[in-house]
């Protein structure tokens, strides 16, 4: 069955046996402490039927022939026609330790004993028909009591069996499980290894920080160095200065020196001293600086290697959640043998590349689509025999998974010599589904693309098989959530199918680009090809947007629009096209800078932010900040289909403009928040001169809501200038003030204002002044 | 028989909650639904998210949560996040954060005392998830 690497598949064998073998142990040990309870029976002869079928994939027959002895007596027990008596434990046990011995001797590169396997088989039948026989002579009524009876005499053995070998053997514990196999594996729950992985990135976002600290601390140093050789200087020039121009007056307090002329002795005063000694002190800080930035030169290259150790242990770890491929490839196995005795074809299975590791969180979640594609193939690709040999192909068909290692990713092929796929009907079908005009004529290659469109299929009835249809953009979809790309090619020859899927989730290499002044990530395996383009490009800022990719014409969109940033006509700086492989289709997402590739850790996004796909995850980079990885396949799904998905919050209705004039800034704060709250747009101004400038740039405007006391001009002056004005006369003015005498209301209703409100006003009558204006219920 | 019920029922322990302030408002959160209160150093914009989503703030672990302001959902007046807490909940297996002005405190009532402003996390996660790109955001 192909180029699988036996004595790897071996050693997973014996990792897996290991599990196996541990389980029956400790089960048989647990049935012999009370047989009552046969309730774990059922996972015992789980155990022994998968180590039976472990075995026979690496033709470990003998192993296998006594699993399959071991899972008889097991099914016995489980369907009650046989009970844990003594006996039949005996056997059990006597079973797996010849289990146990041949492993063993396969773990220390032994081939598999097949000698013993005769005597063993032997052995067990006569100890079965024993056990059954003692068994058939017990009546129905008594076998309880027999039963508690034999629970409690082999109870007694067990818990003494560790000063006797001898005894301890019987219930398989001759040997240490714990040393059992030589081989050097352990089982590992994979949560685990994520959350060591996210230590490790939590630590390389510390260092980095620690790293950015440094370098403030010598920038620091820095400056008391620089300050400390000004200190130096100054008190240098101080003490030249002042060293032999000592006043004649200063009176020595040394009445020694008092002798001496004034050339005859080096005097030394308090300032000369002192100067003397900050001198001194300078030197012994410029001294301790200079072993500091010794100290951070040494420092950085430590944190530094820190950080080369860091990304080690990450590989190292991430290293551990890889599987290989042939492992999941392998399930396939039976399941493609099936189907083809099924529907009465043979089909010749090849594996290719099967040592090719893969992320065991990519692993599961490829087997669901892959799965899927080799149905198809077996189901509807891989003709009959009769069929093939019309059509002069060989009479067994082929079908090859084959992988292997592109870079960063993994590259699957799924290839099958079967008719191919029917594109013409499925151009029908698009076009009895209005997804295709009749007479929109399409390359090969788009008309193929169409197997990836919701709902689409070939075939007329969906069978039990495959779904067919919605399963190839099911699959597409799977494939793109793991960043992933999916391409066909299909002819009468064959159809072939390439996956290319990042070998590793938790570390993955993206590039980093910027729009709308925000960096973002795609990850690189997606990514065909950067190209420059001209800022004057028309493909940039248009709708239906398209760019010239190596003569063709490719679908492309400007990133920042989909923030609603539309390109603006000046801007001559030059963009880069990113062009991306999605789902056997090329495009081009046009972003302002391409900043770096990096390799990153990627985790999911938030669920509450799920709904946001065009995000497929978020990273953190060395300095802390956020970023949000893109999914260029859902960059380019129909902008309708993304409205559908509009979010259920309040879209705030917008009941009015209202622009309010006062000088104090608090005013304006509270008038605002007060009428946002209730859903105005409000424009502030200060004073009425600013007010009458935007009443004459804005038409939106609906109501004004003014003081009268302002500097440059009073309410009164701006009440007037808005009434003189045409098409501004009609606006509703509230006048807000703290005058509250009659005479200003009079004066203020006179120049034209609608209303009039005493500050502190009171809120509910300002609701009721707006209802009335604005004619609602707020 | 009933009289035994109400005795047990004055014996009840109170329900401690979680206050914490935006704007003029006061928001409790059962105690246990919160996870932790962390600083704000950074927050990060979100391009596309409705406006109640503030931005996304780097948890530990490499994690990323988005900060909610809750003034954009409810008639809490201007909120001043200058010195803004972010209260970390459990909602089911993930979290989200609430930004809040001030460090939340504790209080405790009786459970049959109705009280105003409670949040049901899993309620709130289930109605603000988001369920599509927020386009032509201004």
């Amino acid at each position: 069955m192909g180029e699988l690497d036996r004595s790897e598949l071996i050693e997973y064998f014996i990792a897996e046996a290991e599990d196996y073998v541990n389980t029956l142990s400790g089960g048989i040990q647990q049935l012999a402490a009370d047989q009552q309870n046969i309730s774990h029976v059922e996972d015992l002869f789980r155990a022994a039927h998968t180590l039976k079928g472990a075995a026979a994939i690496v033709k470990f027959n003998t192993i296998r022939n006594i699993s399959h002895k071991m899972e008889d007596v097991l099914e016995e027990l489980k369907d009650k026609k046989l009970y844990p008596t003594q006996p039949v434990l005996e056997l059990l046990s006597y079973l797996l330790d010849n289990v146990k011995d041949l492993i063993q001797n396969i773990a220390e590169g032994k081939p598999e004993n097949t000698d013993i396997e005769a005597k063993v088989i032997t052995k067990t039948d006569e100890l079965l028909k024993k056990a059954q026989e003692s068994q058939a002579n017990i009546p129905g009524i008594k076998q309880k009591s027999e039963h508690t009876v034999s629970a409690s005499e082999t109870a007694l053995p067990t818990a003494q069996s560790a000063p006797a070998p001898a005894e301890a053997s019987r219930w398989g514990k001759r040997k240490e499980d714990s040393e059992f196999f030589t081989g050097n594996f352990i089982k590992y729950d994979v949560r685990k290894i994520e959350e060591m992985l996210n230590l490790i990135g939590e630590i390389t976002i510390m260092k980095n920080y620690l790293i950015q600290k440094t370098k403030t601390t010598e920038t620091i140093a820095d400056e008391i160095f620089f300050s400390g050789r000004r200190l130096l200087k100054e008190v240098t020039n101080f003490a030249d200065k002042y060293a032999y121009s000592l006043p004649a007056n200063v009176k020595y307090v040394d009445p020694l020196l008092s002798e001496f002329g004034e050339l005859e002795f080096d005097r030394y005063d308090e300032l000369n001293l002192f100067s003397r000694k900050l001198q001194e002190i300078t030197n012994d800080i410029n001294e301790a600086l200079s072993s500091l930035t010794d100290f951070f030169d040494s420092f950085d290259i430590e944190v530094k290697q820190i950080g080369n150790m860091l990304t080690m242990l990450r590989y190292d770890i991430t290293e551990m959640r890889m599987l290989e491929i042939g492992r999941l490839f392998q399930r396939f196995v039976r399941p493609i043998k099936d189907l083809a005795g099924e529907a009465g074809k043979n089909v010749d299975l090849k594996i290719l590349g099967s040592d090719t590791k893969i992320d065991k969180i990519i692993f599961e979640k490829l087997f669901e689509p892959l799965m899927h594609i080799i149905r198809n193939a077996v189901a509807h690709g891989i003709e009959t025999t009769d069929q093939r040999l019309i059509k002069g192909k060989p009479a067994q068909g082929s079908l090859t998974l084959s992988a292997r290692r592109d870079g960063n990713a993994v590259l699957i092929e799924i290839i099958d010599d079967g008719k191919g796929i029917d594109t013409e009907k499925l151009v029908k079908e698009a076009v009895s589904r209005n997804l295709l005009g009749p007479n929109d004529i399409l390359s090969d290659e788009e008309k193929l693309s169409l197997i990836f469109v919701p709902g689409l299929s070939t075939s007329s009835s969906a069978d039990m098989v495959s779904g067919r249809g919605m399963g190839m953009s099911a699959v597409s979809s799977k494939i793109s959530d793991l960043s992933g790309t999916i391409e066909i090619n299909a002819s009468d020859q064959g159809t072939t199918f390439k996956i290319r899927i990042p070998s590793s989730l938790a570390i993955t290499n993206a590039m980093v680009f910027m729009s709308a002044n925000m960096e973002f990530l795609i990850t690189a395996n997606v990514i065909e090809e950067i190209i420059q383009i001209e800022p004057s490009s028309e493909a940039i800022g248009s709708e239906a947007s398209t760019i010239n990719y190596r003569g063709k014409t490719i679908q492309s969109k400007y990133f920042s629009e989909l923030f609603g940033i539309p390109k603006s006509p000046t801007d001559t700086t030059m963009k880069f096209a990113v062009v991306c492989n999605i789902s056997d289709k090329k495009v081009a997402i046009i972003v302002d800078k391409v900043i770096a590739q990096e390799e990153t850790i990627i985790k999911p996004m938030n669920e509450f932010l799920s709904g946001l796909y065009i995000y497929s995850g978020a990273t953190i980079s060395g300095d802390g900040t956020v970023r949000f990885v893109v999914n260029p396949a859902k960059v380019f799904e129909s902008q309708a289909a993304l409205m559908e998905f509009q979010p259920i919050v309040m879209e705030k209705p917008d009941t009015g403009v209202i622009l309010v004039v006062d000088d104090s800034l608090s005013i304006r704060k509270y008038a605002s928040s007060f009428l946002e709250q209730r859903n105005f747009t409000v424009i502030t101004a200060s004073n009425g001169l600013e007010a009458l400038n935007i009443l004459q740039e804005n038409d939106s405007i609906n109501l004004i809501m003014t003081d009268l006391e302002m500097p440059l001009m009073h309410g009164y002056e701006l009440m007037a200038k808005i009434k003189e004005n045409p098409r501004l006369s009609h606006l509703p003015i509230i006048v807000l003030t703290s005058r509250s005498a009659d005479k200003h209301k009079e004066k203020a209703i006179s120049a034209g204002a609608s209303d009039f409100l005493v500050k502190p006003f009171d809120e509910n009558t300002l609701s009721d002044i707006l209802k009335k204006h604005f004619q609602l219920t707020i | 028989m009933t009289k035994e019920k109400e005795e047990a029922g004055s014996h009840i322990e109170d329900v401690t909650y979680n206050v914490f302030k935006v704007g003029e408002k006061e928001f409790l959160l059962p105690v246990d639904t919160v996870r932790e209160i962390i600083e704000i150093s950074r927050i990060f914009p979100i391009p596309m998210a409705p406006d109640y989503i503030f931005g996304a703030v780097p948890l530990h672990g490499g994690r990323v949560i988005p900060a909610i302001d809750l003034s954009k959902i409810h008639p809490t007046g201007e909120p001043l996040y200058t010195n803004a807490k972010l209260v970390v909940v459990n909602a089911g297996k993930e979290n989200i954060g609430f930004l809040s002005e001030t460090i939340p405190y504790l209080v405790s009532f009786s459970p049959d005392i109705p009280v105003d402003g409670l949040i049901n996390v899993d309620e709130f996660f289930e109605t603000y998830r988001v369920k599509g790109p927020w386009h032509g955001r201004t």
